[in-house]
């Protein structure tokens, strides 16, 4: 049983990867792209993506709960280490990525979409092209990236290693 | 020194995933008829994730290689059935995958070539359409990885 978890838990951690990639691709090609026409396509990848990185996320961190109570883990330090180490990485993502997106969504189309923040006003009307480069070369995709590859290095090592 | 090794191959793996996942989603977003604007967005995303791709492929290899000489894992048929399959599903891939990506590319740079288009009628039509899904690539990308992965961590054979 246990192995059948962590073969779940593998599984879905890859699964996890292939579905964000599109993300990561999309924050890059955003970055770099100066026709404000195009950033609405790419946002509407990242939106596709986000959509579905639940349920692996999902199957990933309930298989990883099981299998800490199986494997009796919940009393070492490195599980601990993982989970707080993944925890930065989520809230330095969602800091970094989210209000990015949310705020490109909201300049291109503000009727559709909220701005990402409640203190921000909302906009009557599009932004200018002006505007949308100014907020497209806001985005930081190689902090995320380094982000994201440095701490799941950390956290595999830590998995695979359990060295506390 | 192969536990270091394996740690690798499994860090290489996700970021083979992770690029890879770039292109898979495109598949898909060409289907939404994205218009000849969107669509260079799309054509860059490719472009990006086809940077990353093969570096992570090639350590994912290479690794796989030197912990199957370490570990005397050749000489093993579950090394050489996962290593058929991957090759198998890269086959696939390749056949399919890439008329597909120039077929939908070209459909949505040219909204009238797609109009123009006939759409195969029939049993072939119906066949066609099944295989050249993103779906039916997700599939057998998904299912081929599963069983990789459960020969490689249960070793069966």
């Amino acid at each position: 049983m246990y192995t059948v978890l962590r073969f779940l838990h593998v599984f879905s951690a890859f699964a996890f990867f292939l579905i964000h990639g599109a993300t990561a691709a999309a924050m890059f090609a955003l970055k770099r792209e100066r026709e404000p026409d195009r950033v609405e396509g790419l946002l509407a990848i990242r939106d596709f993506a986000t959509k579905w990185m639940g349920i692996p996320l999902a199957i990933l961190f309930i298989s990883g709960i099981v299998m800490g109570f199986m494997g009796r883990w919940w009393n070492q330090t490195w599980i601990w280490l993982a989970i707080g180490v993944f925890l930065a990485i989520s809230f330095a993502m969602s800091g970094f990525g989210r209000p990015y997106h949310d705020r490109l969504w909201h300049a291109i189309d503000p009727q559709g979409h909220a701005p990402p923040t409640k203190k921000e006003k909302r906009r009557s009307s599009p932004a200018t092209t002006e505007e949308i480069l100014g907020l497209l070369a806001k985005g930081r995709p190689m902090l995320l990236t380094v982000i994201g590859v440095v701490g799941l290095g950390v956290i595999l090592w830590l998995m695979m290693f359990k060295p506390f | 020194m192969y536990e270091l090794l394996r740690f690798l191959h499994v860090l290489s793996a996700m970021a083979y995933f992770l690029f890879h996942g770039a292109v898979a989603s495109v598949t898909f977003a060409l289907r939404r008829n994205p218009g000849p604007t969107r669509i260079e967005a799309l054509s860059e995303v490719m472009r990006l994730a086809y940077i990353g791709a093969p570096i992570a492929g090639i350590v994912l290899v290479l690794t796989g290689i030197i912990l199957g000489i370490m570990g005397r894992w050749w000489g093993d048929r579950w090394l050489w059935t996962s290593l058929g399959l991957l090759l198998t599903i890269g086959v696939l891939m390749n056949r399919l995958g890439k008329p597909y990506m120039t077929e939908w590319f070209a459909r949505a740079r040219n909204r009238e070539a797609q109009a123009r288009m006939p759409a195969r009628a029939g049993f072939a039509g119906a066949i066609r359409e099944l295989f050249f899904h993103p779906m039916f690539f997700a599939l057998m990308g998904s299912v081929g990885l599963a069983v990789v992965l459960w020969l490689m961590m249960f070793k069966p054979l």
